[in-house]
């Protein structure tokens, strides 16, 4: 029986390729909330995935979203972060690119520098939505930049020692 | 396709509406009980505390008291039962002076209780260590190549915990706290 295809082969190569990424992506997204819930239930193994998490980012609870009676295992612009990452890889993955979306990559990621930079001098205060919608922009500003820039690079190096190449675009 | 597309994106929006919503719903335990006027704080909630004051391995000495602020209230159906700004108090357990060879100072704060809205004092846990900056590379490459007492000179940095240092401290022991209804 021949079903109907919503993904082509093209996109399927091409997921295949980011799978790595993207289940990263989704892996470190699942620890910040597995973290909290984990700790509702009093588990002291709970705190090995926040310190699983720890060094990339600071965990500081006041700038961390809330769930199960407490914070996530990353802060309100890093889980937008990743939260955009593994959305923007998910959508490279299917749409391909043919190029590196630079200056898109730029203007996303100056909303989360001037919103970090003006708290870190101490100028003023952020708060959790703002930098969860920063995180998301400065998310999507890296995806738009890393994404093409290793489907197309995989398909150059593909090229080069004549291989058969992973279609980069639709 | 755009159909499903579209769908997808207003389920992007919308789980990120309802864990923005969870941020303020969510009560601080999941574990709890109510009693006529008093409420049980188990053991395990966290408590998000605050150091309002920056500590400094060079001023500090062990046994010294240090304070804490609550930096976010803790709730429990809907009852404060820890408030914000309310003090947590703590002690220096521990400080390593800055030595030679580049040695970096430590210094450690255990923490011990809470103040609840009864004026209870809650028994939590929690450690705050800070280790100064290790110069003990420079002071090895400077004692060799320029002089001996590079060595003996070139001490380590002070551990400093800067004011606003967030803490996460648990409840010790369940604790029933007594709320106006």
């Amino acid at each position: 029986m021949k079903g109907k295809r919503y993904i082509s082969r093209e996109a399927q190569r091409r997921l295949l390729l980011l799978a790595p990424l993207i289940t990263l992506f989704f892996l470190i997204l699942l620890d910040a909330f597995i973290a909290p819930y984990l700790e509702s239930l009093r588990l002291p193994v709970s705190q090995s995935f926040y310190e699983f998490l720890k060094p990339l980012c600071h965990q500081m609870p006041t700038r961390c979203l809330w769930i199960f009676g407490s914070n996530t295992a990353l802060c309100s612009r890093c889980l937008g972060i990743f939260f955009a990452l593994l959305i923007t890889g998910l959508y490279f993955g299917i749409k391909g690119a043919d190029r590196v979306y630079w200056k898109m990559a730029v203007l996303l990621n100056l909303p989360a520098l001037i919103d970090g930079y003006t708290q870190l001098r101490g100028w003023r205060m952020s708060n959790n939505l703002l930098r969860l919608g920063t995180g998301l922009m400065a998310g999507v500003g890296a995806g738009v930049f890393l994404f093409p820039l290793y489907l197309l690079s995989v398909a150059r190096l593909k090229k080069l020692f004549g291989m058969k190449a992973t279609p980069i675009e639709n | 396709m755009r159909k499903c597309r579209a769908l997808f994106m207003v389920g992007v929006v919308l789980s990120f509406w309802a864990m923005w919503l969870m941020n303020f719903s969510m009560p601080a335990s999941a574990a709890y009980t109510v009693l006529a006027g008093k409420v049980k704080l188990t053991s395990g909630t966290p408590v998000i505390l605050r150091l309002p004051v920056s500590l400094n391995s060079a001023t500090a000495k062990q046994g010294d008291p240090v304070t804490f602020e609550v930096a976010r209230p803790v709730e429990v159906e809907g009852k404060v039962l820890i408030a914000q700004s309310a003090i947590a108090t703590g002690e220096v357990s521990s400080v390593e002076k800055r030595g030679a060879i580049g040695e970096a100072a430590k210094i450690m704060v255990n923490l011990r209780s809470v103040k609840a809205v009864d004026g209870k004092e809650v028994p939590i846990r929690a450690t705050l260590s800070q280790e100064g900056k290790n110069k003990q590379l420079t002071a090895i490459l400077v004692g060799i190549l320029l002089c001996i007492l590079g060595l003996f000179l070139i001490k380590g940095g002070e551990a400093i915990v800067p004011a606003g240092t967030e803490v996460k401290a648990y409840v010790d022991m369940d604790v029933d706290i007594e709320v106006n209804t």
